[in-house]
This record gives C-alpha cells, sequence and structure tokens, in this order.
C-alpha cells in the first residue's frame, strides 16, 4: 500500500455519534471530515473531492442521506457512500442501497467493530469497481483501435491489384481479396471456409502443397492465371507470434500473393526481339562493309598491286594510303562489331538471360588462357607480362568463360593504356575475406584520375577526352566486368598504382572444399 | 565435280561469299546460289553439293527447317552445313545443333574462314 492516507467524511447532525465515528475511524488510520447534515455534506465534498468514501447517518435535518446519495449520483460522482441506520429502519437501509449506497451498518452496540470491516470491505468492492472500470474502458479503446486497423487493412486488402489468399492449417481459405478472384476466374460466392484445394485444381493447387512444405523463408513461382494471363506467386508461412499467452510462436496457416506479370513479361519479350531484330540489322551489313574490304584487299594485293610498275614514288605513296584506308575500314568495322556484341551481351546479363555455368576452377588456369589470348596485344606493342601466382590456391567457383572475359578485358586494357614498362597479373588470397581470391591487373600507364576511377565502371563512360583521345574500345568492357564478377559475388574495383597506373582487382569467393576441380 | 551452294537472301551477302569461294573454281569446284529456302533444298536434293553456307534468316523456309529436312533424309545427311546467321544467341546456337548443323558461323564473319572451312571439307 502507498503513503496515501484514505480520507472519510463522517456526516450525522447528532454530534455525539459524529465524534463516536470519527475517533472510531481516526484510531484505525483513516483521515477524518465532518458534516453536520446532506447539504452539509455536499458543500464539503464539492471543496474537496479526494474524499475517498462518504459515512453518512439517514436522517438529518436539511438533507437526509438518501437525498445526499440521490445529489451525489446525480452529479456522477462515484464517490462510496455507507449508511448509518438505526435498528428499526431496515427497510430504509434497502432503500439506501437501492438509491447507490455501498453498504449499510447498523447504530448499535457493535458499531465500533462493524463500521471499520464495512469501511474496509466497501473501500475494497470500491476499488475492484474501478479496476473493474478501468478494464473495461481499456478494452473498448482496443477494440476501437483494432477496428481502425481492421479497416485500414480490409480497404487495402480488397483494393490492392495482387491477389491475396490466405489458408489456415487445414487449407481452408480465411480470406481472399476481389483481386484473385478476378485473376483466377472463381465463383463470387462467399469462399472463406471452402476447401483451398478443391477450389484450385490446376497448378495452383500444386503451388499451394508446395507452400505448406515450405519452412521459413518465402518462395515465388510463376502460375497461370485465366485468359492465358501470367502470374506471379509468392507464398509466405503465417506465424500467430502469442505474446499474451507467453506461448511459443504457432503457424497458423499460409498467404499467397499473386501479381499478374503479363505485361512485364511481353515487355521482355519484345526487348529480347528488338535486340535480336537490331543484331541482325546492324550485322547484316557490317557483315557486306567488312566482308567487300577484305575481298578489296585481297584483290588489290594479289591482282591488282603486282601489276604496277615499280619505282613511281607517287603511285607507292598511293598503294599505301589505299592500303591504310583499307586496314581503318576493317579496323573501325571491327569495333563496331565489338561494341554489337558487348551491348548484345550486357543487356543479356542484365535481363537475367545468361546461362551461367558454375564450376571450381583452378586459379592457374584462368591466368594462363586470359594471358594466352592477349600475349599477342604484349608483342606489338613491346609491353612486358609478368604473371605471379601465390602457392596452394584454392580453386574458384566461377562461371570459366565469364572469368577468362574478365582477365581478357582487364589484360587488354591495361596494355592499351601502357606504353612501356610492365603489366603484372598476380593472384592471391584475399586478405580482407576468408575463403576468396584476389586477382589483379597492375600497369605502369597513363592511369586514371580519382574522380575518373569512380566512372569506369559506368556504362558508355570512357574516361578522358573522347574528342581528343582518340577512344579505343566500346566503354563497355568495364561494365560487363562488373556485371559478371558481381553475379560470382565478388567485387571489382581500380586503384591508382604507386608510382603510375592502375590496379584493377577483383574477388571471387573459393570453391566449397568438397567441390572439386572438373 | 565438287559442289558449294551458298543460300542468303540478302544479295549483298550471297554475293560477297561468291567472291569469297570464287577461287575454288580454279580446283575444279562448282559455285551454286540460292536466295531462299525452298530453292537451296530443292538444289540440295538435285545437286547434293558437298557443303552448304546457310543463312537462318530468311522468309518462308528458315535455315533452320532446311537443315533439318536434309539432315533427316537418309540420302542428303551427309551434306556439311554451315549455318550463318546474324543472332548470337545461344538459343541459337542450341537450335542450330538441334536441327544437326555440322557447324555455327556468326557474322560478319571473315571470308578468310569461309574459304578455309570450304577447302577444309572439300579436301583442297
Amino acid at each position: 500500500m502507498n503513503a496515501h492516507i484514505v480520507k472519510i467524511m463522517v456526516v450525522d447532525d447528532d454530534p455525539f455519534v459524529r465524534e463516536l465515528l470519527s475517533t472510531i475511524l481516526e484510531g484505525s488510520g483513516y483521515g477524518i471530515v465532518t458534516a453536520e447534515h446532506g447539504l452539509d455534506a455536499l458543500e464539503k465534498y464539492r471543496n474537496d473531492p479526494t474524499i475517498d468514501l462518504i459515512v453518512s447517518d439517514v436522517n438529518m435535518p436539511e438533507m437526509d442521506g438518501i437525498q445526499l446519495i440521490k445529489t451525489l449520483r446525480e452529479q456522477q460522482q462515484d464517490v462510496p457512500i455507507i449508511m448509518v441506520t438505526s435498528v428499526s429502519s431496515i427497510s430504509v437501509a434497502v432503500d439506501a442501497l437501492s438509491s447507490g449506497a455501498i453498504d449499510y451498518v447498523l447504530k448499535d452496540e457493535g458499531i465500533q467493530e462493524t463500521i471499520n470491516i464495512t469501511v474496509k470491505r466497501a473501500l475494497e468492492k470500491h476499488q475492484l469497481k474501478l479496476q473493474n472500470r478501468q478494464l473495461l474502458a481499456d478494452l473498448a479503446a482496443k477494440t476501437s483501435e483494432q477496428e481502425d486497423t481492421l479497416s485500414y487493412l480490409t480497404a487495402i486488402i480488397n483494393n490492392m491489384p495482387d491477389g491475396l489468399l490466405a489458408t489456415n492449417a487445414q487449407s481452408r481459405i480465411t480470406l481472399v481479396n476481389p483481386a484473385i478472384v478476378k485473376m483466377f476466374g472463381l465463383p463470387d460466392t462467399n469462399l472463406v471456409g471452402r476447401d483451398c484445394n478443391e477450389l484450385f485444381k490446376d497448378k495452383f493447387q500444386e503451388m499451394q502443397q508446395h507452400f505448406c512444405a515450405l519452412d521459413e523463408a518465402p518462395m515465388t513461382t510463376s502460375v497461370e492465371l485465366t485468359g492465358g494471363r501470367i502470374g506471379s506467386a509468392v507464398g509466405a508461412v503465417i506465424r500467430k507470434k502469442q505474446t499474451a499467452s507467453g506461448k511459443p510462436e504457432e503457424r497458423i496457416g499460409n498467404l499467397v500473393i499473386v501479381r499478374d506479370v503479363t505485361s512485364e513479361k511481353e515487355i521482355d519479350r519484345m526487348k529480347d526481339d528488338f535486340i535480336s531484330t537490331v543484331s541482325h540489322e546492324l550485322r547484316t551489313p557490317l557483315t557486306s562493309v567488312l566482308g567487300f574490304t577484305r575481298v578489296i584487299k585481297k584483290k588489290l594485293e594479289e591482282v591488282i598491286f603486282p601489276l604496277l610498275p615499280i619505282g613511281d614514288p607517287k603511285l607507292e605513296r598511293t598503294v599505301s594510303q589505299v592500303l591504310e584506308s583499307i586496314r581503318v575500314i576493317v579496323v573501325e568495322g571491327e569495333r563496331l562489331t565489338n561494341l554489337i556484341n558487348d551491348v548484345l551481351d550486357l543487356s543479356k546479363m542484365e535481363a537475367g538471360k545468361i546461362e551461367w555455368k558454375f564450376e571450381p576452377v583452378s586459379v592457374e588456369e584462368l591466368l594462363d588462357r586470359s594471358t594466352d589470348a592477349t600475349a599477342a596485344l604484349f608483342d606489338q606493342k613491346g609491353v612486358e607480362l609478368i604473371k605471379v601466382i601465390a602457392e596452394d590456391l584454392p580453386p574458384v567457383n566461377c562461371d570459366k568463360d565469364r572469368i577468362i572475359q574478365v582477365g581478357i578485358n582487364l589484360l587488354s586494357n591495361a596494355v592499351k593504356f601502357t606504353d612501356k614498362g610492365t603489366v603484372i597479373i598476380r593472384a592471391e588470397r584475399a586478405a580482407e575475406i576468408r575463403e576468396a581470391v584476389r586477382i589483379s591487373v597492375l600497369d605502369t600507364g597513363i592511369g586514371i584520375s580519382e574522380e575518373d576511377r569512380r566512372q569506369v565502371f559506368e556504362k558508355f563512360k570512357q574516361v578522358g577526352d573522347t574528342l581528343t583521345d582518340r577512344p579505343k574500345g566500346t566503354g563497355l568492357g568495364l561494365p560487363i566486368c562488373k556485371q559478371i564478377v558481381e553475379y560470382h559475388g565478388g567485387s571489382i574495383q581500380v586503384d591508382a598504382r604507386p608510382g603510375g597506373g592502375s590496379v584493377f582487382s577483383f574477388v571471387l569467393p573459393c570453391a566449397q572444399p568438397d567441390q572439386h576441380v572438373g | 565435280m565438287p559442289k558449294v551452294l551458298i543460300v542468303d537472301d540478302e544479295p549483298h551477302i550471297r554475293y560477297l561469299l561468291e567472291l569469297t569461294i570464287e577461287e575454288l573454281e580454279a580446283d575444279g569446284v562448282l559455285l551454286l546460289t540460292a536466295d531462299n529456302g525452298e530453292t537451296a533444298l530443292e538444289i540440295i536434293q538435285a545437286e547434293k553439293p558437298e557443303i552448304v553456307f546457310l543463312d537462318v534468316m530468311m522468309p518462308k523456309m528458315s535455315g533452320f527447317d532446311v537443315c533439318n529436312a536434309v539432315k533427316s533424309s537418309p540420302d542428303l545427311s551427309d551434306t556439311y552445313i554451315v549455318l550463318l546467321t546474324a543472332k548470337g544467341q545461344e538459343f541459337d546456337k542450341q537450335k542450330g545443333q538441334d536441327v544437326g548443323a555440322d557447324i555455327y558461323m556468326t557474322k560478319p564473319f571473315n571470308p578468310d574462314d569461309v574459304l578455309n572451312k570450304a577447302r577444309e571439307v572439300l579436301g583442297l
């Protein structure tokens, strides 16, 4: 109990009784206020509403006890009142109780004990009443809150374009929304309580069984909708958090959300068609341009040039100009071909249309094949290529051809921008990530400014001034490398090499120990 | 007399292939051309060329269809078929294998590769 002293007002016109009751109650530790009749009590209560209990005589001048109760109750005052009645007037006590008194006590020789017991009981009863009222009020507030939440949720569920279906543990439907009814052409009746397996006899049932088997992570699958449309369904388990009862979480059913992805699929298909058409339309004329140029070169060299008189400087100059012009056409034509290939490659990668063949591959093989493919470029430029492979490197789990593509790309970039010096390709364990291998290409080339280093992996962001520095690639090589490396769960980055040049490096996760190099 | 058939609906590409393989005529090779799949199939049946350079994307009868027809008829299945296509998609490569093509070349092809392939198949 707290230190609060319970305050009781004793109301009686008889000073002897008033004094007697006050003394008894004061002796029991209550605080006492007294009043001489009903009106006096009303006045005093109005001035001090902290009074916890009123003990009142019935018959008093000005205002009697019954009237006092009635008036207080009319004024919505809830203070508990105990009536003190003489033995002869039991009917008055009954009257008092029906008017709202909490109890009564007989004015006899035993009052000294009965008053204490009655007051204690009345206070307890009143306390319970207050608590009960508070509980009811809390419950009403909670219920209203829940009703609000439910209204919001119902509005959202009924108006969302995605179809929604919830079932209980027995596969009976507990919730459907109009969208899913429309998607599957379900009967427009109340579906709650129907057996889901019976209602969806086709693939959806299969999916539902899938979902029943699923445990933690939500899963996605494709479903056929009415009218030849295609849906993407996500299934998840509904778990009930039982915080109130302290019981463990319980699985109470499954939730399926279906999205109509017909137009997305259609757009995907159109994009694929567009890309292959563009590819065809670009390659066909390019085939003619490159092919005929090569034919011209061959005819000139084999048939026409041998017929020319030797020793005419003007003629010799013309021949070398013609050959140089042809060389430029072929080089540029090849560049255009590479661009088309890169654009196709990148768009397929971004659309997830590439089939990846993951297998454990030895790091040596990756480096050897990358360096073999670029050896000619290094020879042409007279730049040295050094290969450094750390000992005991584990195999990496990768698509071999794609990672070699990255290696070739980085090496040909390095040699392209290095006029003298050496290029190093190095493989080692990644220091920061366990079970990963880092492959780096270090050049002694022109280097890349800090600002440009942030851009090199973006599409068509070749660094340098494209007007003065003739671009030497498609601007898509590094973005493709980035896509490939990131698909492997790795990362690629570029840093300045101390003393000039750049370091491109990427990290690949190692194969699991139980995987063997295939 | 060994025969080579060139099939493409694009006249420029057809001419390019002709120019490319033309020097084989010196070795006694007969050059045949067709500008669509149906004609190609007729020529293959009538002339039985040793090697066919076959474009994939042609109206009406595609290169895949021609290839499939050739490879599934017992008396023609020895014909060496080089599929030429502008599409670089894995799907096409797979389809080329499915219809029994011997090799698959992507446009723009290098004429030297075409010539060397023809020489190799004809044993020249």
